[in-house]
């Protein structure tokens, strides 16, 4: 065994001072005694005994391993994953062979987030809020019994729809926390993804017809990958394939983006852009197709709807108008064009995530739109190595309907403005808009009852901390149910522990072609968490609606999995399963949009600048909001291990442009001021060749601002949210995380 | 159990920096936050826009003909059957942290924590095991791959031949460097850029 004793006593030196430091905070609040008996074991001193390393130390050498199914949760992408297991302790986590994300290996925050497990800062009881970042523990009875009272009250005046469910949306939050609002008589379930790619799934669903298109890069010939960066926004699987797509013969990588980021350095060829100007890139490229006849007429003539009134608008869009709003040249543009066309079909302009357009300008969503028209020029989408259009499981999960009937989804309006009838009606009701919740919660007193949070921190993820923080705690209660003490914790009433990833069971899942389950690995390091099909039934009994959670998670699972032919305990023992597909089928692809137009917007996508334009003033640059691949925005710089590559590499820092820097006689390393309208913070800059002279990259997993994150804080950096200010798309409501100007000055 | 000469081969061409390698390592190895086997080291080349970011590994390179095993006072090193140098049977128990192996190397890749020098040890457990080392089996982007050292450097060839399309100074460095190398790169900028001779 490579496990050395020595090592181990390092480790366990070091976990030591951690707990020192992080316990403290807790430890300073008021303790509260009852006769809960949960809250007695939580005070049992014995219940720090797997946090113990040197007892570990003492007999891991000889112990057997045990493989535990798992899924990742250091970020949505839940690749599938063995917790490795010894003697009780997660010691180690492999890629599962079987499933589609992560096809047999793992990034950095997968093995890193093990620490979130047995990390000493994370909440242990139930906590209420008693003071600014100050809260006391409290039994689950009482927690249960006093939101349930509130919960009760806004039913009973019948304001139930100003309740609403916010999280990362994945199966069992999905599954139990839509139950829920449906069951108090809310339709409002909000997520991440305005501050991600609302305008992906806005532009996609208003062309094509569906959400989520993903490029068929195994097959592909010629890759042009617009702001998306596979090798540091990582899904696992995606990455593999970029890297295989590199490598492979024939095809051509072409990376469009300011920045040469980890992906765009291996890429056949580089093309940096303005920041904000995508779209004119896509018109320019539609236009060579049209006017040199490169298009695939047989595809047009079969599925767009409206394309003649697009193609009546191509004619100023040409490379040499491109030219001047992107700064590549038109010989580039016209180029790349006909390389593409040349590929067709079995070639793609990548459908992006959060990238350059996913939640970024105000025109995001228009070029979302523009992304569809090229492929379907290219008679690439639903073609292999072209845009996927995905495929669905021939057979479906099964439900419990029938013994324990889901409540019907109440018709009242959402609270946040999303969707049909809505001050947003383009946005998707999957996602909604948190943003815009904070902001009725300021604007209307009373607007906002109750809102639940689920491992989920808007408050730091979406742009302007003071909107966010002042609206989230402007609602009559915040309930967040979370491992840890984040920023949109701080801001509850009351805080629920949730038992992590490693420690609870949850709802069967379902990603393509594998369905996957996540098994208790270990015991609970801290016994007093629950797992939320424990947590949100004691809520519902508390609120009257107990009802509809008649069941167990297991009963749940067992019922998913009846019509596939899969017993529970098979899907525990393999973990992910592969299951039979059907391709999902093409729709027409709307050039021209009739409600788009009917609402005020362009039927035909047109080009429309940046809120903030495109041209600088002198020492202004663009923000950009990039990815590094290890970290999950700010939710991993406090994991120790993968703060400390940040530390030792330095990338905290922004990049900026060394020619720039040296007309402001900035050097590599220095320490400026860096001003947005919403502030001036003190960054260290990371000056480069590998950057657009107009644009700075702030890397998006710095800057937490919660006191419980000592790591993190020891690692820097500044937060590319605080510089930019609250706005709302006027098409998809998205958040617009790069809509601002910044200035340096050398200190 | 046969004396095949094995080796990993790092593709530079295909690492996205993802830092995956690192943290599989420390955990396997048990290593804290602040230990590591292995890093990565970064060049720009070119102005805007056209530059190139180049990348090598450190780490250790098992030596064919390892220096450090040869100096070392109290014989805690060894090259193993698979040709990585580890410590003798897995263990560094008996290593007394006098540097000789520090000064030895001509990569300079161990380092001393706690008074006993520590790097890569070629992960012999699970290679020994028919597995391949927690670098090597996490890698996201295929830039690194693990067999026996033949297998490894006609590996790179092929490889070498599209990435000189774009990069002509694209090399396999380490076949003949000190023995030749247990762990093989694929650069595509010259070894010198590295340090690397």
């Amino acid at each position: 065994m490579a496990l050395s004793r020595r090592k181990f006593l390092i480790i366990a030196g070091a976990t030591v001072a951690v707990a020192g430091g992080v316990t403290a905070g807790i430890i300073a609040l008021n303790r509260r005694e009852d006769d809960d008996a949960d809250y007695q074991a939580a005070t049992d001193p014995d219940y720090d005994d797997l946090t113990d390393f040197p007892s570990y130390t003492e007999t891991q050498q000889a112990a057997d391993v045990e493989l535990k199914a798992s899924f990742c949760n250091a970020c949505s992408s839940h690749c599938g994953m063995w917790i490795h297991v010894k003697n009780g302790r997660a010691w180690k986590v492999t890629g599962h062979e079987n499933h589609n994300r992560s096809l047999g290996t793992l990034c950095a925050r997968a093995h890193g987030h093990l620490a979130w497990i047995y990390d000493p800062g994370r909440v242990r009881t139930p906590l209420k809020k008693v003071g600014e970042n100050q809260f006391e523990p409290i039994s689950w009875q009482q927690a249960a019994q006093e939101i349930g009272n509130k919960l009760r009250e806004v039913r009973e005046s019948g304001e139930a729809e100003k309740i609403f469910w916010g999280h990362n949306p994945r199966q069992t939050g999905v599954f139990y926390g839509t139950r829920f609002m449906h069951a108090l008589g809310s339709s409002t379930v909000v997520t991440h993804n305005a501050a991600c790619n609302t305008a992906i799934h806005c532009g996609f669903q208003n062309t094509i017809g569906r959400q989520g298109p993903a490029a068929d890069l195994r097959r592909s010939n010629y890759l042009m990958i617009i702001g998306r960066n596979y090798g540091e926004g990582i899904r696992t699987s995606q990455a593999t394939q970029f890297a295989e797509a590199i490598a492979r013969e024939g095809a051509k990588v072409v990376c469009v983006d300011p920045r040469l980021s980890a992906s765009a350095a291996l890429a056949d060829e580089w093309v940096p852009i303005r920041p904000g100007t995508d779209m004119a890139f896509i018109l320019a490229m539609c236009n060579v197709l049209i006017t040199e006849d490169l298009y695939d007429k047989g595809f047009i003539a079969e599925y767009a709807v409206g394309f003649d009134q697009f193609a009546a608008t191509i004619g100023r869009y040409t490379p040499e108008w491109a030219e001047d709003i992107t700064t590549i040249p038109a010989e580039t543009i016209t180029r790349l064009a006909r390389e593409l066309a040349a590929a067709a079909p079995a070639c793609f302009v990548d459908p992006s995530w959060k990238g350059a357009f996913g939640a970024n300008y105000a025109n995001c969503t228009e070029t979302v739109r523009t992304v569809a028209y090229i492929n379907a020029l290219l008679g690439s989408i639903g073609q292999p190595g072209g845009l996927g259009i995905g495929s669905s499981m021939a057979t479906g999960f099964g439900n419990l309907n029938e013994t324990h009937p889901a409540p019907p989804a109440p018709d009242v309006p959402r609270l946040d403005g999303a969707g049909r009838g809505g001050q947003f009606p383009f946005a998707p009701t999957p996602q909604g808009l948190p943003h815009n919740i904070a902001r009725r919660a300021m604007e209307e007193p009373g607007s906002v009852k109750v809102g639940f949070i689920r491992h989920f921190n808007p408050v730091r993820t979406f742009p302007d901390h003071n909107h966010m923080k002042t609206g989230f705690e402007a609602f009559e209660t915040l309930v967040v149910i979370e491992t840890h003490m984040t920023e949109t914790a701080l801001c509850a009433d009351y805080i629920l522990p949730e038992c992590s990833f490693a420690e609870r069971e949850e709802v069967v899942e379902n990603h393509g072609n594998t369905i996957a389950i996540r098994t208790i690995a270990v015991d609970k390091v801290y016994p007093e968490t629950k797992s939320l099909d424990e947590i949100i039934p004691m809520l519902a009994d508390a609120a009257g609606v107990g009802n509809y959670f008649g069941f167990t998670l297991d009963e749940l699972n067992t019922a998913r999995l009846a019509p596939l032919g899969i017993t529970l305990e098979e899907m525990r023992k393999k973990g992910s399963i592969t299951v039979p597909t059907n391709p999902n089928s093409m729709n027409p692809v709307i050039f021209y949009n009739e409600d788009f137009a009917a609402a005020g917007f362009n039927g035909v996508a047109r080009w429309i600048e940046p809120v903030t334009g495109f041209r600088l003033a002198d020492n202004q640059f663009r923000l950009l909001n990039v990815k590094q691949g290890y970290h999950s925005h700010t939710a991993t710089a406090n994991i120790p291990q993968l703060g400390q590559i940040t530390k030792d590499y330095n990338t905290q820092r922004p990049w900026m442009n060394a020619t720039k820097a040296a007309e402001m006689g900035i050097a590599d390393g220095d320490w400026v001021e860096i001003t947005s309208p919403q502030g001036t913070y003190r960054g260290q800059m990371k000056v480069t060749e590998l950057i657009h002279p107009e644009a700075i990259a702030f890397p998006g997993g710095y800057g937490n601002r919660t006191p419980f994150f000592e790591f993190s804080a020891s690692v820097g950096g500044v937060n590319p949210n605080d510089l930019v200010p609250f706005r709302m798309e006027p098409i998809s409501g998205h958040a617009m995380l790069q809509e601002t100007f910044v200035t340096l000055r050398r200190v | 159990m046969s004396n095949t000469r094995m080796a990993i081969l790092k593709d530079t061409s295909l690492c996205v920096a993802c830092y995956a390698c690192r943290v599989a390592c420390q955990n396997h190895n048990g290593l804290p936050e602040n230990q590591k086997y292995l890093s990565l080291q970064f060049q720009e080349k070119g102005t805007f826009p056209n530059a190139e970011q180049h990348i090598a590994r450190k780490s250790c390179m098992h030596c064919g003909d390892a220096p450090c095993a040869e100096i070392c006072p109290v014989g805690v090193l060894h090259t193993n059957r698979q040709g990585f140098v580890n410590y003798i049977d897995n263990t560094d128990e008996n290593c007394v942290g006098c540097r000789l192996c520090v000064n030895a190397c001509p990569y300079d890749i161990p380092e001393i924590a706690d008074g006993k020098m520590y790097k890569c040890t070629g992960c012999e457990e699970l290679v020994a095991a028919g597995q391949e080392p927690a670098c090597v089996d996490t890698c996201i982007a295929n830039a690194l791959t693990y067999g026996t050292f033949d297998e490894m450097a006609a590996k790179a060839n092929s490889r070498l031949a599209r990435i000189r399309t774009k990069y002509p100074a694209a090399n396999l460095y380490g076949v003949d460097s000190h023995g030749g190398l247990g762990m093989l790169t694929i650069l595509r900028t010259n070894p010198s850029d590295f340090g690397l001779s």
